[in-house]
């Protein structure tokens, strides 16, 4: 009874406490990310917000999260409309450049020695020098390494019902992928993606990748098209209409081999959701992922269960060091708005993400002990079935604090500490390069409404090579050119230096 | 005789020749328009597993509630036909009401200005205003971000309903004005007690329109909602199709399920939302010729 | 401007009703209208939407640089005249049918089947035209395999596009037109008719000389309706069915799918505006156009 009293005077004070608190209205803090809320979001949130108050920060979150599908367009839009938003997610491959040109975007150098010291902290310097536009910080890059994981999935249970050893190579996973074809007519063994905004993941492209023999790889102008790339370390950019690289082309007669064989589906360049629809579903059996590991989405591996079927991870990229070049550019980033009124206090909520391993696998994965578990000293369980918290890798990744999943293999965690060592990558010459897009615009404009009509059908096999790059060639060739030109003009610039 | 009966005999196998010919084309393309639902709607009731593998029969295989037992577990759909309803009901009661009275304006042989105000009212169907421009007033100027307002306000005069409402006033016998008038009765009067009245079967076919206006839009909600509580189904059903999470959209928050009937799941949502406002057509239809006669014959 | 405020004052009532929508059309219509001059400026948010620089028509460069132009112009006006000109006589033909039918219970149902399409949203129709036509379990392609005939590749295919869209178009547009086509055949006086059956007139002669006559000027006027659009491509419809298949652009990007991609990929608002802006003044030439065109040979039939 005594102790129900004290209990009540103790609550009777806490809300007198939280009623001063509530005089100082919290800020609110808009953070604009893409895909949408995750089922422990609702949850997370408060926690989140508690840490940030116990931490001196009085803020309100409010996540707006906006559908992949949607996210180039409305985002554009909601920055032109100067909504007050405070932090929002780019990548150079949506259209950070563009926006940055478009003054959009705060200068963050300043900032984040005044207010982000754990944000500076936890990247290496080597990232921050890599990632620079036009040698100023315009966004927090966002990445666990050096270089995104790449690998494929493939139906374990599939492989070895056709009587396949673990698939090395990229030989053998094309033998796999016409086996199942051979064995399951119905089925669509690969499952890249034609959308032409997941156009990373288009067959050559994803291939592409793995080429840590000459290099091939994507340039500033274009992220995700072979039209333009560099080869090699040489810091030249090169124009396939004008030297047709013979891996790329190679790759490219492939793919249209592949779709002709039915080891690609007819319609991939209508389908909406790949995975979903046919990975999933049982209908395909080779997924590319961002991953050096089994797929981490719950749902997909229940499905697959369901089905009677089991997933295992193929990688193909080298482990020898010193083969792939890397410039070290992110694929992700975090940037402050020039509108928003809150910049200090949006880099001290971005700071306090980043300070340490607690508020940061908070973000990431949710609350400990309830949707996730540490192992060890470096890796992480998921005891819930949500992929993660809050999209991190929109918002706060970091080498310096990020687990390792406790489910993936020997081999992934050995591919993940590889990727995280700089001295795996051999550097490339351009890295610290940002192009100007200015100049040239009007060309890349003009350039993109070609390309849509051919790039995606190319790499994924629906249109014939040698037939379609000369009248490709016929329509881009001019614009292409400027581009390739004026991104030349810029390297030689910034090599000579 | 002889002749007059054979002239009657040719004038009738024309006729049936002629009236086989309307019913095959009326029969055979209701058919086409019904059979698309039917797929819909039998398949929405077919168990997920033999719609991932064999795609959409003609029969039901096997036989499964799991999808729409699935959509109503979760709050998402509950939260956006509320939404769709509102916007719905507010918007075309609003939308009927500015258009009906603007309209009557234009018809009115009394205002000098109808000419004008037909031509200014006709130039925004041929000019598009741009996005940027649009999104900065909803957003910016008016504050409606967010709010089911934005879902309403764009929508709420649309010129073609204004001509056809047009059309249909001045079809209106004119003694109905003239008695009126002649006991002094004040326009706006004469407007809500005398022509409101009469123009029902006209007013019926607006409001279907706008109904459905509202009820099928995701447009406005992709550019001014930013949270999911406010999403219309139509949004639901967007998200449904094109997100890699749509089940996770779907129960926002409610436990996890093993083997997410995502193929059924999105049948079961069209379906959800086709129903209600398909259930509206009967009782407008018998306004609906009518309605639209009028407004027509002068053209 | 005296007579305006003696015009003004003398129907008060009258312009008070139509306030809320004059306000309407202010405010959503005209207003916006201040956007198009995004697509005369060097855009920087810094300098605002009415302080950045001014570069004439360097923004229309990169539409016209390319033959991109003279292919979306041309399928944005091709599809809709194969829209127009099969949806329209198909629709009126649809409307005498159904008037000539006198089983009343078989006439509303089919009415109310044929108008069902209407009710749905493009991307539920989008679904649907999935299910039909997709090679793994695609509706269509079953049909033709258990036939024994070749499957079809509908989403490689761009040649078959324009058919498949005019179809669906119909499909969903038919019911509509048609009902305004037979609100306007139920208001033919049944005595014309009549006289016409005394004179021996079977009923098919009965529609060419009758009916068709007395349609023309609907007709027309839905017509011009249609051709104000003719600039403007069905954004929801063509979005939603054939999304960004690089394959199907050939014959399918219309002007407002083409402007969405510019904004999405190029991430240029400028640019994507002069596109939108370009549109809008081929709008309004063509209608201004068509109306004075009609108003010479029909002088009953016009707009405003």
């Amino acid at each position: 009874m005594r102790f129900n009293r004290f209990f009540a005077a103790a609550l009777m004070i806490a809300c007198l406490g939280m009623g001063a608190f509530a005089a100082n209205a919290p800020t609110k803090i808009t953070i604009v990310l893409p895909d949408n809320k995750m089922p422990i979001f609702d949850n997370l949130l408060p926690v989140i917000e508690q840490g940030l108050q116990k931490d001196g920060i009085n803020v309100k979150l409010d996540f707006i999260f906006v559908p992949w599908s949607d996210l180039s367009t409305k985002t554009q839009v909601m920055l032109a409309g100067q909504d007050d938003v405070d932090l929002i997610f780019d990548a150079p491959w949506l259209h950070m450049n563009q926006m940055i040109a478009q003054g959009y975007y705060t200068e963050l150098s300043d900032l984040l020695k005044a207010n982000g010291q754990n944000v500076l902290r936890t990247r290496p310097q080597s990232m921050w020098d890599a990632n620079k536009f036009g040698g100023k910080i315009m966004g927090v890059p966002l990445g666990l390494f050096f270089q995104q994981p790449h690998g494929y999935v493939v139906r374990a249970d599939l492989r070895q019902k056709l009587g396949l050893k673990p698939l090395q190579s990229w030989d053998d996973l094309v033998k796999y992928a016409y086996a199942v074809k051979k064995a399951y007519p119905k089925m669509y063994p690969f499952d890249f993606d034609g959308n032409v905004s997941n156009i990373q993941y288009g067959m050559v492209n994803w291939k592409m990748l793995d080429d840590s023999d000459t290099n091939v790889r994507f340039t500033h102008a274009f992220p995700a098209s072979l039209m333009l790339y560099y080869r090699n370390n040489d810091g030249i950019a090169h124009n396939l209409f004008d030297e047709p690289d013979p891996k790329i082309m190679t790759a490219l007669k492939e793919a249209r081999k592949f779709y002709q064989d039915g080891l690609i589906n007819p319609d991939i360049l209508s389908i909406k959701n790949p995975t979903d629809d046919f990975y999933r579903t049982g209908k395909g059996a080779i997924l590319d992922v961002r991953l050096f590991s089994n797929t981490r989405s719950v749902n997909l591996l229940d499905d697959l269960k369901a089905l009677g079927g089991s997933s295992e991870p193929v990688v193909l990229a080298t482990k020898t060091k010193g083969k792939v070049i890397a410039n070290f550019v992110m694929d992700n980033f975090i940037c402050l708005t020039s509108v928003s009124k809150n910049k200090e206090l949006a880099i001290k909520v971005l700071d306090w993400m980043n300070k340490n391993s607690d508020n940061y696998n908070l973000i990431e994965h949710g609350i400990p002990g309830k949707d996730w578990e540490r192992v060890g000293t470096d890796k992480w369980k998921n005891l819930g079935t949500s992929e993660f918290g809050i999209q991190a890798y929109a918002l706060t990744w970091n080498p310096t604090y990020a687990l390792l999943p406790e489910s993936d293999d020997d081999n992934a965690i050995a591919m993940q500490r590889l990727i995280a060592d700089a001295s795996y990558f051999q550097k490339d010459i351009t890295a610290g390069f940002s192009f100007d897009a200015e100049p040239v615009k009007n060309e890349i404009a003009q350039y993109q409404g070609i390309e849509a009509k051919y790039y995606p059908a190319l790499i994924n096999g629906v249109l014939d090579p040698t037939t379609t790059m000369a009248k490709f060639k016929s329509e881009a060739a001019p614009s292409l050119k400027k581009v390739q030109v004026e991104l030349q003009k810029q390297l030689n610039a910034f090599l000579k230096k | 005789m002889g002749a007059a009966a054979r002239v009657d005999y040719r004038r009738k196998s024309n006729g049936l020749v002629y009236m086989s010919v309307v019913y095959a084309v009326i029969i055979l393309f209701a058919f086409v328009c019904l059979f698309p639902f039917y797929l819909v709607l039998l398949n929405s009731f077919q168990s997920n597993k033999v719609l991932n593998q064999e795609g959409y029969l003609l029969y039901i295989k096997a036989f499964s509630l799991d999808s729409y037992a699935y959509l109503m577990e979760g709050k998402q759909v509950y939260v956006s036909y509320g939404v769709t309803i509102f916007v719905t009901v507010v918007g075309t009661a609003l939308a009927t009401a500015i258009t009906t009275m603007f309209a009557y304006v234009l018809a009115h042989k009394k205002v000098k200005y109808r000419n004008i105000m037909a031509f200014l009212t006709y130039i925004p169907m041929v000019m598009g205003t741009g996005l940027v421009g649009f999104y900065i007033l909803v957003a910016q100027w008016l504050h409606l971000k967010d709010t089911l307002w934005a879902l309403i306000l764009p929508y709420l005069l649309n010129p073609f309903l204004v001509f056809v409402l047009v059309n249909f006033y001045r079809a209106l016998p004119y003694e109905l004005y003239e008695s009126a008038y002649m006991d002094g009765a004040d326009d706006i009067l004469v407007f809500f007690r005398i022509i409101l009245p009469v123009s029902i079967p006209g007013i019926a076919t607006i409001i279907l329109f706008y109904a459905l206006t509202y009820w099928n839009d995701w447009w406005l909600a992709i550019l001014f909602i930013n949270h999911n509580e406010l999403h219309p189904l139509q949004m639901m059903i967007r998200s449904l199709m094109s997100q890699i999470n749509a089940a996770q959209y779907v129960s926002s928050g409610t436990l996890h399920v093993a083997n997410v009937p995502s193929e059924g799941l999105k049948l079961a949502t069209v379906c959800i939302t086709i129903g209600p406002i398909v259930f509206l057509y009967p009782f407008v239809q018998k306004y609906f010729v009518k309605g639209l006669t009028l407004g027509s014959v002068k053209g | 401007m005296r007579a305006f405020y003696r015009e003004i004052s003398k129907n008060r009532s009258l312009y008070i009703l139509a306030l809320p929508g004059i306000l309407f059309l202010v405010v959503f219509a005209y207003l916006p209208l201040f956007g198009h001059i995004l697509a005369f400026e060097d855009f920087k948010m810094s300098a605002g939407l009415f302080g950045s620089k001014f570069v004439g028509f360097k923004n229309f460069e990169f539409f016209f640089g390319s033959n991109d132009w003279i292919t979306v112009t041309f399928n944005t006006v091709f599809l809709n005249t194969l829209f127009l000109g099969i949806g329209l006589p198909f629709s009126l033909v649809l409307a005498i049918f159904i008037n000539d039918i006198r089983l009343r219970g078989f006439k509303r149902l089919a009415q109310s089947f044929i108008f069902l399409p209407y009710f749905i949203s493009w991307q539920v129709i989008a679904l649907m035209v999935y299910a039909l036509l997709n090679s793994s379990n695609g509706f269509i392609n079953s049909v033709l395999l258990g036939a024994g005939l070749p499957v079809v590749n509908w989403y490689g295919s761009p040649g078959l596009w324009p058919s498949i869209l005019t179809v669906v178009n119909i499909f969903k547009y038919a019911g509509y037109n048609s009902i305004i086509f037979l609100a306007a055949l139920t208001g033919i006086s049944e005595e014309l008719y009549e006289s016409a059956r005394i004179d021996g007139a079977s009923r098919f002669q009965q529609v060419l000389k009758i009916t068709l006559p007395l349609m023309r000027p609907i007709f027309l006027i839905m017509l011009l309706l249609g051709i104000g659009r003719i600039f403007f491509g069905d954004f929801g419809m063509i979005y939603g069915i054939v999304g960004d298949n690089g394959v199907l652009l050939p014959t399918t990007d219309v002007i407002d799918t083409y402007s969405y991609r510019a904004l999405r990929q190029v991430g240029n608002l400028s640019m994507s505006s002069a596109v939108v802006l370009y549109q809008s003044v081929m709008g309004v030439v063509t209608i201004v156009f068509f109306n004075w065109l009609i108003k010479k040979a029909e002088p009953d039939v016009r707009l405003f």
